[in-house]
């Protein structure tokens, strides 16, 4: 739990003709991490244009299958994986099932498509007829016209000025009859000696036309009254056709869905085997596994390839530096929550400690005696227990557990400072009321930061222990000389203060102290043997120094008093919870609390709730990642992404 | 000419420019490509430049040029990208919007991959390599079977409403003429949008070096349309941008109704600033406009090659290297082509459009 999970490198040799089949076995194990390309070295040269392409098959057939799926509103859901997945004829089997339900999807939507078209047509023509209507001319009239040339037609509103713009060569007239979305309903007009003009102009501007209709004759009214016939006719087709859709859907929905799983499968395997080194008739798999899962994998390899294959396992101390061990956490589910506050930081890296556990303790403690009141508390683990239950939603992994976490440790908080909804008069104090004793509890929280600093600087060695790099912790500014240096000026400012001299020695381990600081480069180097001592000018590297160590001494200052945040933000919420009670009491009548007081004091909390939960959580964070991560912790590990079949398709 | 803080924001910018401005081919570069005897040994002469990464291992003989040319341009639509990171705000937003001309060429690309029936493996040579930074699912479209299909997948866009209008004429006369134009007079509608959002120096050199892009592209578009495809008054209005820095719809309409291309270029820039000398006056308009759409690329070329001598803290150092840049891949296209019809090193020069001693960059 205080470090990722132990890695083995393994290295597996399989026959061409076997490489589906332990591809597929490796992939439904779902614990190796595949090694990157420099790793294979000559194997990487092998050449894996087959399988790319086949993945590549796979993900257009993907990317139909989902198209066909936003087609028919379906939403992509898990599906089980097939048990039996055959790389290499998969995808003919899901293309003849796959193009028979896209034409036939593909025929509705056209028909739909038509049909909406000419449900708009049959709109724009009533507009046109609206527009006739006090002319009483009769339509086949309007197609005989010797003098005039008519166009009626749709065209981007946007392109109308330049439309006008185009026609500087004629008399026109255009007349804007409707205007829908981006588009405009117009009648355009010339002498028909210039019509190829008016018709250039009109289709250079994106003119769809809209013919008067030839089926009808009649004036505009009677046409009118025919229209809606028309346009009820095909609102029913249209209404038929989307129920065709939707019955097409229900019949076809599984088998999309069986295929859209069988189709991801088969591509993440491709996409794998094309990543693997092959040379001859030989693939290599190269990658990462926990350790204490090598043994099943072997087996599982084994059975795959039918005893065949090859399989070695290095740790990964045989190959120093140049690879980079991939990280896996391994915390309890209640932690994953404060697994997600660690990892937004950064990824502990192979060599590094994991972190969770010890911000598990702190941050809910922190947590909790910024937020203490038994109530408030309370409010919060209630929520985090709905989220647990799911009845109400978590925004986010393991949410639910960190408030029910910080709500728990909120109301023993509370329950120290005797405070219930901001009432301190109700429950006893078991320690100290805040705003009567913020002395104390400024100190009490130095201390604690004390504590947590200390909690910092031992990581910092601890990791340096797994790294095998302590001669290098012990000049660094979070290794043992700052550790030391930080307990001798602590001792320095102390003692005076408790009303003891500070001894001689002290100063003396000081000054010494600071020197190795100071020098800690070259020291470091000396003691690790590496030559030179220094890089560049001296002058450059004294002046660099000093403001290293100027920076250091400071932070030894900043870091320790930062959180004396905890009490004040315990104060402050006091605070908070004290104006809600104020204002209530401004609303309360002679007899007591009135209906406005207790709203006041409803929503009063709830405001405290939220506005001082948010702000007290983002200070609980910020003391852990500066003051804590900052000692020791580098986030710069690899990501453990096992090969591993896809768990549900998605959009 | 940005001062002050402005003027640190933009150190940065001038330092990654200034080295990607050493890549730039030296007069020893062009002499070699120049003098090489035939297109295998121009290749080797490029090979040896900065250019020399977008030449494939095996690329000796006759290469592709149209694909040559997508490679050439990825390698600038990297350096837009390299000196976008280094400029903020309103200006960052400039060169987002010039860096989508390439993408635009791609889309044009692949309607005509489609429509020529090519597979996706021989489209995806033609397109200018985008890399990650580019938002439209290439695959996919890649994988498009026709055209109307391929319209629709351009939902998202900012090209859908354009593809959709033009859409009907492609249908009716089987060109892909009316989308091409569509897509053209969307995407160069933005340039100008941006260049209004920049502060007052910033605007004014863009206006001075983007804004006569679009100037000289509206100009000799009206001008192809006219001579070439033969085209009516009133489409050549329609399919052209409607105003940029100093062409408007009256400057449109007059060289839709025959005005001389030297007229209309001396009206805009006066007499005597582009350089017309070349320009066969006796000749028919067919003839006249090569020579007069390389003397408007050397006066922008010209325009781009003062702005990076100027002060060097702004916008115009940044943008004249990315014009610079641009115009010497068309050059490099110009002489790889040049060699492979076996034309002398005069005749090539004629062509280019940086065919001056400039910077001490003695080419003839």
């Amino acid at each position: 739990m205080f470090t990722p999970a132990k890695m083995s490198e393994v290295d597996i040799f399989v026959y061409d003709e076997q490489i589906e089949a332990v591809a597929m076995a490796i992939a439904r194990f779902g614990a190796l991490h595949l090694a990157e390309d420099k790793a294979l070295g000559q194997w990487a040269t092998g050449g894996s244009t087959e399988w790319s392409g086949r993945a590549s098959q796979y993900a257009q057939q993907e990317r139909r299958l989902l198209d066909l799926l936003a087609q028919l509103d379906l939403e992509p859901q898990a599906v089980p994986i097939p048990d039996e997945l055959d790389l290499r004829r998969d995808v003919s089997r899901c293309e003849a099932s796959l193009s028979g339900i896209e034409e036939r999807v593909g025929a509705l939507r056209e028909q739909e498509a038509t049909l909406r078209r000419a449900l708009e047509r049959w709109t724009l023509v009533s507009h046109s007829m609206d527009r006739l209507a006090p002319l009483w001319i009769r339509l086949s009239e309007l197609r005989q016209l010797q003098h005039l040339h008519l166009v009626a037609g749709t065209i981007p509103t946007e392109n109308m000025a330049r439309l006008e713009a185009s026609l500087f060569r004629i008399p026109y007239s255009l007349i804007p009859v409707h205007r829908y979305g981006d588009r405009s309903l117009v009648f355009a007009f010339c002498a028909q000696e210039h019509a190829p003009i008016l018709d250039r102009a009109l289709e250079s501007a994106f003119l769809e036309p809209l013919a008067l209709p030839e089926e009808y004759s009649g004036t505009a009214q009677e046409t009118l009254s025919e229209l809606m016939v028309a346009e009820q006719r095909d609102r029913g087709r249209l209404d038929d056709v989307r129920a065709d859709l939707r019955a097409l859907a229900r019949q076809a929905g599984g088998d999309l869905l069986d295929m859209l799983a069988r189709v991801r499968a088969d591509r993440a395997v491709a996409e794998a085997i094309a990543r693997f080194g092959h040379r001859e008739h030989v693939y290599l798999i190269a990658g990462w596994t926990p350790t204490d899962r090598v043994t099943e994998l072997r087996a599982a390899v084994e059975s795959a390839s039918q005893g065949r294959a090859t399989f070695e396992e290095n740790p990964p101390e045989s190959f120093g530096a140049q690879r980079r061990v991939p990280t896996l956490l391994r915390n309890p589910g209640v932690l994953k929550g404060v697994e997600g506050l660690v990892t937004t930081y950064g990824l502990p890296g192979y060599k590094e400690i994991d972190p969770t556990p010890l911000v598990a303790v702190t941050f809910v403690t922190m947590f909790g005696m910024m937020f203490g009141d038994v109530g408030h508390g309370m409010f919060l683990a209630l929520v985090g227990l709905l989220m647990l239950l799911k009845i109400v939603p978590a925004p986010g992994k393991g949410i639910d557990t960190l408030l029910l976490a910080c709500g728990l440790s909120s109301s023993v908080f509370g329950a120290l400072y005797g405070s219930l909804f901001g009432f301190e008069d109700i429950l006893p104090h078991l320690w100290l009321q805040p705003m009567d004793d913020i002395l104390t509890l400024l100190l009490s929280a130095i201390v604690f930061g004390v504590v947590v600093l200390h909690i910092g600087y031992g990581c910092r060695i601890a990791t340096a222990v797994r790294q095998g790099a302590l001669r290098a912790a012990v000049f660094d500014k979070n290794g043992l000389a700052g550790l030391a240096l930080y307990w001798t000026l602590g001792a320095l400012v102390l003692l005076p203060v408790l009303g003891h001299s500070a001894p001689a020695v002290l100063y003396v381990a000081a000054l010494l102290l600071i020197g190795a600081l100071y020098l800690s480069e070259p020291l470091t180097r000396l003691l690790t043997g590496q030559r030179p001592l220094l890089h560049g000018s001296k002058v450059e590297f004294g002046v660099q120094a000093f403001f290293e160590l100027f920076e250091t001494l400071i932070g030894y200052v900043s870091n320790t008093l930062s959180y004396v945040r905890l009490g004040a933000f315990a104060v402050a919420h006091a605070g908070l919870s004290l104006v809600v009670l104020i204002l209530a009491q401004m609303f309360s009548g002679e007899g007591g609390p009135s209906f406005a007081s207790i709203v006041v004091i409803v929503f009063g909390n709830l405001a405290v709730i939220g506005f001082e939960g948010l702000i007290v959580a983002i200070q609980t964070l910020r003391l852990e990642y500066y003051e804590l991560f900052g000692k020791f912790f580098s986030g710069e590990g690899v990501p453990f992404k096992p090969l591993a079949l896809p768990e549900a398709p998605s959009a | 000419m940005a001062l002050g803080i402005e003027a640190i924001g933009y150190a940065s910018a001038y330092a990654r420019v200034a080295g990607l401005k050493a890549q730039l081919l030296a007069p020893a570069d062009w002499q070699a490509l120049l003098t090489a005897d035939d297109v295998r040994r121009t290749l080797e002469a490029l090979r040896a430049t900065a250019y020399g990464r977008a030449l494939r291992a095996d690329e000796t003989g006759e290469p592709n040029l149209e694909t040559l040319e997508r490679r050439l341009l990825g390698l600038s639509a990297q350096n837009v990208l390299k000196a976008r990171g280094q400029v903020r705000g309103a200006a960052r937003t400039l060169l987002d919007i010039w860096w989508g001309h390439y993408e635009l060429e791609n889309l044009k690309a692949i309607f005509r991959g489609i429509e020529h029936g090519l597979s996706p493996a021989q489209m995806r040579d033609y397109l200018i390599p985008l890399g990650e930074r580019s938002r439209i699912d290439w695959e996919a479209l890649l994988h498009e079977r026709s055209v109307p299909a391929l319209v629709e997948r351009m939902a998202g866009t900012h090209y859908i409403n354009p593809l959709r209008n033009a859409l009907h004429l492609y249908q009716r006369h089987g060109t892909l003429f009316p989308l091409e134009v569509a897509m053209d007079v969307r995407y160069y509608r933005d340039v100008p949008a941006a260049i209004k959002r920049l502060g007052a120096d910033e605007r004014n050199v863009a206006t001075r070096l983007l804004g006569t892009q679009l100037d000289i592209l509206n100009i000799l578009w009206a001008y192809r349309y006219r001579v070439y495809y033969q085209l009516s008054a009133e489409e050549i209005v329609n399919f052209t941008i409607w105003h940029t820095v100093h062409t408007d719809v009256a400057l449109i309409q007059d060289i839709a109704t025959g005005a001389p291309a030297v007229e209309i270029i001396e009206r805009i820039w006066g007499l005597g600033t582009v350089d017309l000398s070349d320009v066969p006056l006796a000749a028919s308009e067919a003839d006249q406009l090569p020579a007069i759409e390389l003397a408007l690329r050397r006066y922008w070329h010209g325009l781009a090659r003062r702005a990076m001598q100027g002060y060097p803290f702004g916008l115009g150092y940044v943008l004249g290297y990315l014009i610079l840049q641009e115009l010497e891949v068309t050059d490099l296209v110009t002489v790889i082509e040049a060699k492979s019809l076996g034309w002398s090193r005069e005749r090539v020069i004629r062509r280019l459009i940086d065919h001056r001693a400039a910077d001490g960059r003695q080419v003839e």
